[in-house]
């Protein structure tokens, strides 16, 4: 599942982050990404849970470290 | 402490100051001469900002400005009159920066997002990076009615050895404002900060959301 989730997130972080080879990984996290700024964190957030159908909650999105905490929390709010 | 000022005291903030606090960022965001650019950027009222302000804190989310828990008062005779938000940036492994923007995300009724995308784009000209591990300080206010007494100069004095004692590892401290807050430049300057990185904007339509035309970087190592 985890596989999944990064093939479909992978189109989307190399738009909003305006990069067209960004490989997606668990480990990757906003000081690896030039775009990953403030502004295009937030249409981040928004895309997933629109993509997703799901809704963060603000402790759930401020503990978030990187791809991978991201990933985890999608199956874990798809599975509820 | 006793001075000109009576019984001036310092203390860190609790969850009783909210209010204080709520107010007083309100005042610091409006700047010397406004606007407040959260509530220009997403076109809230002063009463609308100082709400999302009270939620914020409520949480104490830390590592970004608007914690409770981050912020040191000064008192006189007990009655706050000054504070100082502090933090160490980085510190959990996330900028300052992605923090507030998450907040705001969280807090701010979609429409008014919405309305704000534009002008973020603009004030993305005046992004400057906070240093990973170097102390912070935001949200600095006095009440009018206390200015110009050298209180804040005492709290930044008093928060920076609490500061060093805790962590004798931090390399400096750093604060952000606009370049065109020069009153506030030469507080921090006789405090020993030194302006480090400046960013300007190039349409004047940025004095519509933030209160001056650049902003500044200035930083102190220890």
């Amino acid at each position: 599942m985890t596989e999944d989730i990064i093939l479909a997130l992978e189109p989307m972080f190399r738009k909003i982050f305006s990069a067209p080879e960004l490989m997606i990984t668990r480990e990757l996290n906003a000081t690896q990404v030039e775009k990953w700024d403030s502004l295009t964190h937030v249409q981040m957030i928004y895309e997933v849970e629109k993509l997703f159908g799901i809704k963060f909650k603000l402790k759930e999105l401020t503990s978030m470290k990187n791809v991978g905490d991201m990933v985890d929390l999608i199956i874990q709010k798809r599975s509820v | 402490m006793q001075n000109s000022l009576g019984e001036l005291a310092f203390r860190n903030a609790h969850q009783g100051d909210n209010s204080f606090l709520s107010s007083g960022i309100y005042l610091a965001e409006y700047g010397h001469s406004g606007p407040a650019p959260w509530c220009a950027l997403f076109n809230l009222s002063a009463a609308e900002f100082k709400a999302i302000l009270l939620e914020i804190l409520e949480n104490e989310i830390e590592g970004q400005e608007w914690c409770t828990a981050q912020f040191h008062i000064a008192t006189i005779h007990e009655t706050p009159v000054a504070a100082v938000s502090a933090w160490i940036e980085g510190v959990n492994d996330t900028s300052s920066s992605l923090l507030m923007s998450t907040l705001m995300y969280h807090f701010i009724p979609e429409d008014k997002r919405k309305i704000a995308e534009e002008t973020l784009q603009i004030l993305s000209f005046l992004r400057v990076l906070r240093s990973p591990g170097y102390l912070q300080l935001e949200s600095i206010f006095t009440l009018p009615e206390y200015r110009g007494k050298g209180i804040i100069t005492q709290l930044i004095h008093h928060i920076l050895e609490e500061q060093k004692r805790k962590h004798p590892e931090l390399p400096g401290v750093e604060i952000q404002l606009s370049s065109d807050n020069k009153a506030a430049i030469h507080t921090y300057q006789k405090c020993g900060f030194e302006i480090t990185e400046m960013r300007m904007a190039y349409e004047e339509s940025i004095l519509e959301i933030y209160p001056g035309m650049g902003k500044i970087k200035m930083q102190k190592l220890y």
